[in-house]
């Protein structure tokens, strides 16, 4: 491949970041506008991309990294070493279409210190990319750590009242569960026989049953803290909470995806051993991580936070298809259900993350025992907060139906007792549709002054829904990829 | 390696001599403190070379007669603590403003400049001894400068009292292998232990713990941490500087010339799993111990000792894997950590200028004083290990060293107290960034301070994204 496309897709926003900085003193809107036309070349490059992962990968093809790039870096130690296939592939996408959605966000919300903001936010995207594609352990970690540090002043510099706690506990969980996956790292780099960081080699490579179980173990501290798993969660409520609305659609869209894809390269693809003899945990901390935030969303007042304890829910179903998928040979849709499953969820939250700061802004609260009506009373609003709820909810207009479905048949035939997860889209519907019923259907209070949202904020929120539709029609578009990766991941 | 130190000491000597007759010019005396450290540190390479070329021939070069052998470890010890004392010596400029006292300040600064070269390059113990008060004299009088505040005369007396603590110690240590070897030159030191009966290994041990043990009242690891904290807090900002990234190294410098020939010595084998296993220990404890007592400081500069005390327990994991499978990534670890922890933990000092000495000081500092914040912040998470900053590639190779020989426990402290020191730097992060001033007006904003924290931010941005070249630096010299 004569054009590096990865390599472009995680320099152009990184150099793009300090040319949006320096923007700024161009005046006040360069910024934005700098910082969205880099995020859609970035979204055409990463079309391009997927479209070449597509064609190979196909129907038919056989997942292997495409569009590989190495060169030294650090030594023979770390390379620059990044490729694709088809759980990369998918992920990568959703990250950079996420991102420029969520630039575009951010035109309704983020009014102050606009310089550092857009460029922290192309810095993210950059570290972003490179995490999907990083095929050597070290440069993994590299990027992986690199999104911390932009999330932190996020959330620190222009999340919410209680911000300052947010970001300090946010930066604190996340680095704990890094560095415990760093020490697995460096057991495999020591204790296999290949002393390398590489990931195409130690995929090759045989590795003892009980350095797969040790390394697994220490990186899934890493993984759960991000995906998030109960109990090493507590972060997430408040970090989403208190951050700015696009802001909490990349920590939903983009970074607890890192946490998925962690453990379906690494605890999955990687430990692929240990991942067989142990599937019983991951599936069991699964559920109860779906059970877990289902429940507590149901007792939400505080619209936010009730997405916020949706994504937990969705994340669960990611940890239960993967390693369900792997242990019962269900992988067709078990494993590809829960690359879908993570697709799905990004941008439906992520919709469901937007309408919250619209909420906040038209009602002046979130709270949902407070606000009543807002069908009546603004009926742009209301109309997008049914089609958000239903995309969240996992209704069949929408693809996330066809994941949780494709993860759900996977888990019953892993066991038949796996059928009690089936009660957990009944009871994120129920909360989804109690608050509908509470906020959006009631009949409006009197003397409430709510503020609809305009033209571009519906266009906008629909924006986030057309892939859902797609996906819906054509999910071949996403699982022929993603199939592809989990018959690899099966059979190796 | 004489013109060296004749570089830097023609002008410590001239220095106080112009004040005395009379020669008032302002910026002089840092003029020509920099202009010596810059000319010296552009002879190392040569030195160094010198010594390779003469040493190709086989043998050991020593130069002066059997005094200083200048390696490649005593290279990067070297141009760590140059680099050092330049921070600092740029950062003082308006600090003595109109102080009659500036030119023996800068020529102080070059003498302990002197002292810390040739204890990284020494080859005889006793020279050694010389080079280590050459080094700590005159830090006791720049610790003492503000001689009517009480805190500086309690810091000054604290760390002369652990200063003559180190060098009894080293002194008996000394003593103990003149007993060995017959004589106090390193390279015979080795040479004795080699031929040395099996019978002598508690004598050995015994005289490297106590050599180990002076120099580690220096290095500040645990149980001689103690003088620390107190010095720091006393001293003015940029001369903690010095004491915490400069004469720290010096100890390591003087510690990893005495152990390494402990470890070449094969006598050495029998003991050395207790050996590693006594010095990982002392690791683990002294980061640690500085970890946990950092979390509840209030005092900026006290925070940023313990801290330093914390770092110093990571260095030591490059001590403790010698002998192990681990001593390449170990040692490469411990040189490229001593080079970056200098220039981290001096700028963190030196930005204090700008900032106070109270941890509520930092608040709102971003919006006060925007280029310390972030010079500060960016010292801070690289100190904790966050790439892209350089702290993390030394800490990487460290626990890498640590897990190769056999010690993945130690790695696992390091890590979990990464974890914890993130604790108290997000802390301070936050103060600066998030949290609204509480007075009004621009913060203090010294120009020599800023520059400095520019050349440090640049630097620890720099080698974080692209450490390749000085790895490579550090595994030739050092090879």
């Amino acid at each position: 491949m004569a054009v590096p496309v990865i390599s472009l897709m995680i320099f152009l926003p990184a150099a793009g970041g300090l040319a949006v900085y320096l923007s700024g003193r161009l005046g006040e809107k360069a910024p934005k506008y700098l910082a969205l036309a880099i995020s859609l070349v970035e979204a055409a490059l990463a079309f391009l991309a997927y479209a070449i992962v597509f064609a190979a990968e196909g129907p038919f093809g056989v997942s292997s990294f495409l569009l590989q790039e190495e060169y030294r870096w650090v030594g023979n130690l770390v390379t620059y070493h990044v490729g694709m296939d088809g759980l990369s592939g998918p992920l990568v996408l959703m990250a950079v279409l996420l991102t420029a959605l969520a630039t575009g966000g951010s035109f309704f919300e983020i009014k102050d210190k606009q310089p550092s903001y857009y460029a922290l936010m192309m810095f993210f995207l950059s570290a972003a990319v490179g995490v999907f594609t990083s095929l050597n352990l070290i440069l993994f970690y590299f990027f992986w750590e690199a999104t911390l540090l932009p999330m932190f002043f996020f959330i620190g510099v222009w999340g919410g009242p209680n911000k300052r706690y947010a970001a300090v506990k946010f930066l604190l969980f996340t680095y704990a569960g890094s560095v415990a996956m760093l020490l697995g790292f460096l057991l495999v780099y020591f204790l296999t026989p290949g002393a390398t960081f590489d990931l195409v080699t130690l995929l090759n490579l045989p590795m003892p049953a009980w350095i797969q179980a040790a390394a697994s173990a220490l990186t899934f501290l890493g993984f759960g803290v991000k995906l998030p798993v109960f109990p090493i969660h507590t972060w997430l409520p408040d970090a989403h909470v208190e951050a700015p609305s696009p802001i909490s659609v990349l920590l939903a869209g983009l970074l607890l995806k890192m946490g998925g894809y962690g453990f379906l390269r690494f605890n999955l693809e990687l430990f692929n051993g240990a991942a067989v003899q142990y599937a019983w945990v991951y599936i069991l901390i699964g559920v109860v991580t779906m059970f877990y935030g289902a429940v507590v969303a149901l007792m939400q007042k505080d619209f936010k936070r009730m997405v916020a304890l949706t994504s937990i829910n969705h994340m669960g179903f990611v940890l239960l298809g993967a390693f369900a998928g792997l242990a019962a040979g269900s992988a067709a849709y078990g494993i590809s259900g829960a690359i879908f499953q993570m697709f799905n969820h990004a941008f439906a939250i992520g919709a469901m993350f937007m309408l919250a700061g619209f909420v906040k802004h038209g009602a002046g609260t979130r709270d949902l025992t407070v606000i009543k009506g807002l069908r009546a009373a603004t009926p742009k609003m209301g109309l997008m907060l049914i089609l958000a709820s239903l995309a969240g909810m996992g209704a069949p207009i929408y693809s996330s139906f066809l994941s949780e479905f494709m993860v759900l048949l996977s888990g019953i035939v892993y066991s038949g007792w796996l059928w009690v997860a089936v009660l957990v889209p009944g009871i994120t519907a129920a909360y989804m549709l109690w608050m509908l019923w509470r906020a959006v259907l009631s009949p409006p209070s009197p003397g409430a002054k709510y503020i609809d949202i305009g033209r571009n904020e519906t266009i906008y929120l629909a924006l986030y829904l057309v892939p859902l539709f797609i996906l819906l029609i054509a999910p071949g578009l996403l699982l022929a990829p993603a199939a592809n990766f989990a018959r690899v991941v099966v059979g190796g | 390696m004489i013109i060296t130190v004749a570089t830097l000491a023609i002008p410590a000597l001239i220095l106080p001599v112009l004040s005395a007759f009379g020669v008032k010019h302002k910026r002089l005396p840092e003029a020509l403190t920099v202009a010596a450290l810059f000319l010296a540190a552009i002879q190392l390479p040569f030195v160094l070379l010198s010594t390779a070329y003469a040493e190709a021939a086989g043998g050991i070069w020593y130069y002066p007669q059997n005094l200083i052998r200048f390696d490649g470890i005593s290279f990067i010890f070297s141009l760590t603590v140059i680099l050092v004392a330049m921070m600092v010596a740029i950062s003082s400029s308006t600090m003595l403003e109109g102080d009659s006292n500036k030119p023996v300040y800068y020529s102080l600064l070059l003498f302990t400049t002197i002292g810390m070269v040739l204890v990284s390059s020494t080859a005889d113990l006793i020279f050694l001894l010389i080079s280590w008060e050459l080094m700590t004299v005159p830090s006791f009088m720049l610790v003492a400068l503000k001689k009517r505040d009480s805190k500086a005369n309690e810091a000054a007396i604290k760390f002369f009292l652990a200063a003559a603590l180190s060098s009894a110690l080293i002194l008996f240590g000394i003593s103990l292998a003149y007993g060995i070897a017959g004589s106090t030159n390193l390279y015979a030191l080795r040479d004795a232990l080699a031929n040395l009966p099996p019978g002598g290994t508690p004598l050995v041990l015994l005289t490297a713990a106590l050599l180990l043990s002076g120099f580690g009242v220096k290095m500040a690891i645990a149980p001689f941490h103690f003088w620390l904290p107190d010095t720091l807090s006393g001293a003015y900002p940029p001369v903690s500087a010095l004491l915490a990234a400069g004469s720290k190294k010096a100890g390591f410098a003087a510690a990893l010339r005495v152990t390494v020939l402990l470890v070449l010595a094969g006598k050495f084998v029998a003991v050395a799993p207790t050996w590693q296993l006594a010095l990982g220990i002392v690791a683990a404890i002294t980061m640690t111990w500085g970890n946990l007592a950092a979390l509840t400081q209030k005092s900026l500069p006290r925070l940023l000792a313990y801290s330093s005390i914390a770092q110093a327990g990571y260095i030591m994991i490059g001590l403790a894997v010698q002998g192990t499978a681990g001593f390449f990534f170990g040692l490469l670890g411990l040189l490229l950590h001593v080079l970056f922890h200098a220039v981290m933990k001096g700028a963190a000092f030196i930005s204090l200028r700008n900032i106070g000495s109270n941890v509520d000081d930092a608040i709102g500092l971003y919006k006060k004083a925007p280029l310390t914040a972030l010079g500060f912040a960016l010292a801070l998470f690289s100190l904790a290990g966050l790439p892209p900053l350089n702290g993390f590639w030394s800490k990487l190779f460290l626990f890498m060293g640590a897990v190769q020989g056999d010690m993945a426990w130690l790695a696992a402290v390091g890590l979990i107290n990464s974890a914890i020191s993130l604790g108290y730097y997000s802390y301070i992060a936050k103060k600066m960034f998030f949290d609204d001033p509480v007075t009004e007006g621009p913060g203090v904003q010294h120009p020599d301070v800023l520059a400095v924290l520019v050349f440090a931010s640049l630097f620890i941005i720099v080698t974080g994204l692209y450490p390749e070249p000085l790895i490579r630096l550090i595994s030739l010299v050092a090879g």
